[in-house]
């Protein structure tokens, strides 16, 4: 295994309980740029429409990215696709941490997990041995007793693990892949998918050596990019603050989603802020990925209420959903959140925008104000209450009471409470929003709208209109002609600046790379991506046909939820967004509409190739990206199928 | 005179940069754990311990070595593993007060640091300064 040779590919049968070895060439992962992109391909391939994400036939794949286990800066990522249980669609759910690492150092580039195990089990990957463990006494465990226990008893100190907790084991739509303890492939319920096969953990430790066609190349290359993110002012920023340092500048410019998105702006943003978590003592150590020199991570414990309460996090996306979500101002509380997210393999995106539902739901009078415990007792659905809030999380978790309630998602939670209370439900595609605003981001409006696994900035993530920094306003004059484009509120060449988010997005997960370094920052660059690959592999890959590889990934992936019968009527964003205007001091108009989605989506499918009717790949358009056997396929899904089972789960 | 790797673990992030640049530099692959600097992890506290050579000014390990393949080195003097000379007895991973030497078991060889004759490639991709050269003497 190596950036340099032939993939391996590790496949593992959990029904059969047997492995096999696959060698795929190495100009595959030029073709499908690695990781991902191969990762989208196994699934397209290998499940047919229709299929269960909880059945025998679902397929998992684990792919850290082509350059992951080398020195490239922030290449330590690692990829999960797999068919949604939440949206029933595609997803991909990406993860830091060390796991990704650990699995090419075992000597495998990707891990195929399918069929249902008879009991828990977990797998144990090494270079010396893929084993089959009995995983009965870890089932029932949260996520951090899990892996302290797994590395203990296998007695290996330095063992990486990946697993679930109870959410994921209850089928909780909510659930995600935890790894190295706090890393979390958190969106979309693979969780579940990985609970549905009995699979608790994947453990992973290996001593295979990484090498490379052109190491000193790639060393400079490397050292070049290592530079530009210790000089890139935003890099800095992170390292600083973590993510949870965005919230304060989020909500001056009134962008902070408040109370299940009903306002942009609160008072106290500060104290569920990274620079309250940084400056007031809550902030025990900064945490890196591997090969990370940004060290965006944080770990951080309660200061007074909660004691003992300490954990990886919170991230942006944690403090938004819950303390400007749920309205729980004290960083205690919001550590607690996180903690309890953490260890229970919960989505705290999804996980606190549930529960910002059922307290609009109470509010609206659609659900009552107290409901059940599952344990004999009651809590009361009320904005801000922290005991209700942690309450729910471990009720979710376990589908206990009300819980149950919740644990499907927003969208179930609407069908079976009924009324209006769709209206705010603040998902779209079955997968609930994350904690961003669209309403005065045109092009996020767009991404989101058009993101095949549901409304949020981890497929296209378009920050650079903006305008935050001398990176992002460069991009936005060199795909546009003019940096005046770097305005979040018009539409003007926005299709333009998401189709390049997407395709450089797919090379990054594709690489290992994290996003905060190419996208949120632009620190790294496609032609520094395309220099890497080329150094690594030894086969010349340019700016230009790294793009074109991310074309082939992205429709590969549309074409996934073409082939369920998805498309343009699914490129839809949640109903508050499209309806409800965002007060806001500065007298915009802040609300998405049918005519200007429209027109955007429009301008898009044509960028992409796209019918713009149908908002599905053209079958010329696949067969130009040398993807015959795709169009084929769609043809026939297209032919069988019957137009009202469209995109459900 | 010399020179010296100094850490300060409160600063390490874990980021293995260090172990990676190491690696690739003295055995031209990615191999953490060929590396000639050691970072011990503790993941479930996000904690992260860098080891390297404090190049001793007697130092233990040139004394243990029955064969005397530990040598100073003629630019800096730092102290080496001769390859070629090491017989893989391991003494002076036993005699090393501060746990810095490694073992390659595949060449039977120490692994030790050597200063990437003056210019240590840990400390240059070191991102939060856990790891500096100072000079000393």
């Amino acid at each position: 295994m190596s950036s340099g040779c032939d993939i391996i590919v590790l496949r593992v049968d959990l029904s059969q309980r047997c492995t096999s070895v696959e060698r795929l060439p190495l100009q595959d992962a030029v073709r499908f740029l690695g990781g991902r992109g191969l990762a989208s391909r196994i699934l397209f391939s290998e499940t047919g429409r229709g299929s269960d994400p909880l059945g025998d036939e679902a397929v998992l794949v684990f792919a850290p990215g082509h350059l992951t286990g080398t020195c490239a800066p922030t290449a330590g990522r690692t990829t999960v696709v797999g068919k949604s249980p939440a949206t029933g669609l595609f997803m991909k759910s990406s993860m830091g941490g060390h796991w990704g690492a650990g699995l090419k150092f075992a000597g495998y580039d990707i891990l195929v997990v399918r069929g249902t195990a008879s009991r828990p089990t977990y797998l144990l990957i090494t270079d010396t041995v893929v084993q089959f463990g009995d995983a009965s006494h870890y089932w029932g465990l949260d996520v951090r007793e899990t892996s302290r226990r797994m590395a203990k008893e296998l007695a290996m100190p330095d063992v990486d693990v990946a697993c679930i907790g109870p959410s994921g084991e209850n089928n909780v739509k909510l659930a995600g892949i935890m790894c190295t303890y706090y890393h979390a492939a958190a969106r979309g319920g693979l969780g579940a998918a990985l609970g549905a096969k009995n699979l608790k953990a994947i453990a992973v430790r290996g001593h295979t050596p990484m090498r490379l066609a052109d190491p000193a190349r790639f060393w400079d290359v490397s050292e070049q990019v290592r530079r530009r993110i210790v000089a890139t002012g935003r890099c800095k920023f992170y390292g600083k603050y973590g993510t949870a340092g965005v919230v304060v500048g989020t909500n001056e410019m009134e962008a902070l989603p408040v109370q299940n998105f009903r306002r942009g702006y609160m008072e106290n943003a500060y104290s569920i802020s990274g620079q309250c978590l940084t400056e007031k003592g809550y902030l025990v150590r900064r945490e890196s990925c591997f090969a990370c020199p940004i060290a965006c991570k944080r770990y951080s414990a309660a200061r007074e209420k909660h004691p003992g309460s300490e954990a990886g996090g919170p991230e942006y996306e944690t403090v938004a959903a819950f303390g400007a979500g749920c309205l729980l101002e004290d960083m205690d509380d919001n550590l607690r959140a996180n903690e309890l997210c953490n260890i229970l393999g919960l989505d705290s995106i999804s996980t606190a925008s549930v529960i910002q539902w059922a307290f609009e739901s109470a509010e609206r009078g659609v659900v009552p104000e107290y409901v059940d415990d599952g344990r004999g007792g009651r809590i009361r659905l009320a904005w801000g209450d922290a005991d209700a809030v942690l309450a729910l999380i471990e009720m979710i978790a376990y589908r206990r009471g009300f819980g149950d309630v919740l644990a499907d998602g927003v969208r179930a939670a609407a069908q079976k409470v009924g009324g209006d209370s769709w209206r705010w439900a603040v998902e779209a595609k079955g997968l609930e929003q994350s904690r961003v605003e669209t309403r005065m981001a045109k092009a996020y409006a767009l991404a989101f709208a058009t993101n095949p696994r549901g409304p949020d900035h981890l497929y296209g993530q378009p920050m650079a209109e903006f305008g935050f920094s001398p990176e992002a306003r460069d991009l936005v004059r060199r795909l546009t002609g003019d940096a005046k484009y770097a305005d979040p509120v018009i539409t003007d060449h926005k299709p333009k600046l998401v189709a390049w988010h997407e395709e450089c997005f797919a090379m990054t997960d594709s690489l290992g790379l994290c996003s905060r370094a190419t996208l949120s920052t632009y620190a790294i660059t496609p032609a520094m991506m395309a220099e890497m690959l080329s150094a690594a592999t030894g086969l010349e890959v340019t700016e230009d046909e790294m793009h074109q590889a991310a074309r082939r990934v992205i429709n590969l992936e549309r074409a996934f939820n073409a082939r369920e019968g998805a498309g343009r009527k699914d490129d839809r964003l949640p109903w508050r967004l499209m309806h409800e205007e965002l007060p806001n001091s500065r007298g915009i108009k802040a609300v998405n509409s049918e005519e200007e989605l429209g027109t955007m989506l429009d301008e898009y499918y044509d960028i992409r190739g796209w019918d713009r009717d149908k908002g599905i790949p053209k079958a010329s358009t696949l067969v130009s990206l040398g993807l015959g056997d795709v169009a084929s396929a769609l043809r026939t899904a297209t032919a069988a199928r019957e137009p009202s089972q469209a995109g459900k789960p | 005179m010399g020179h010296a790797l100094v850490t300060d673990p409160a600063r390490c992030t874990g980021c293995l940069q260090c172990e990676l640049a190491c690696s690739l530099k003295h055995e031209g692959v990615f191999a953490p754990w060929l590396a000639r600097v050691v970072v011990h992890r503790e993941p479930e506290t996000c904690r992260a311990f860098p080891n390297v050579c404090r190049h001793c000014d007697d130092p233990p390990c040139v004394r243990a070595c029955p064969v005397g393949a530990l040598k100073p080195s003629p630019a800096t003097g730092a102290v080496y593993v001769d390859v070629v000379e090491c017989i893989g007895c391991r003494e002076c991973l036993e005699a090393c007060p501060n746990g810095s030497i490694s073992f390659d078991p595949d060449k039977g060889v120490a692994l030790k640091c050597d200063l990437c004759n003056g210019e240590p490639a840990c400390a240059k991709v070191c991102p939060s300064e856990a790891i500096t050269m100072e000079r000393c003497g």
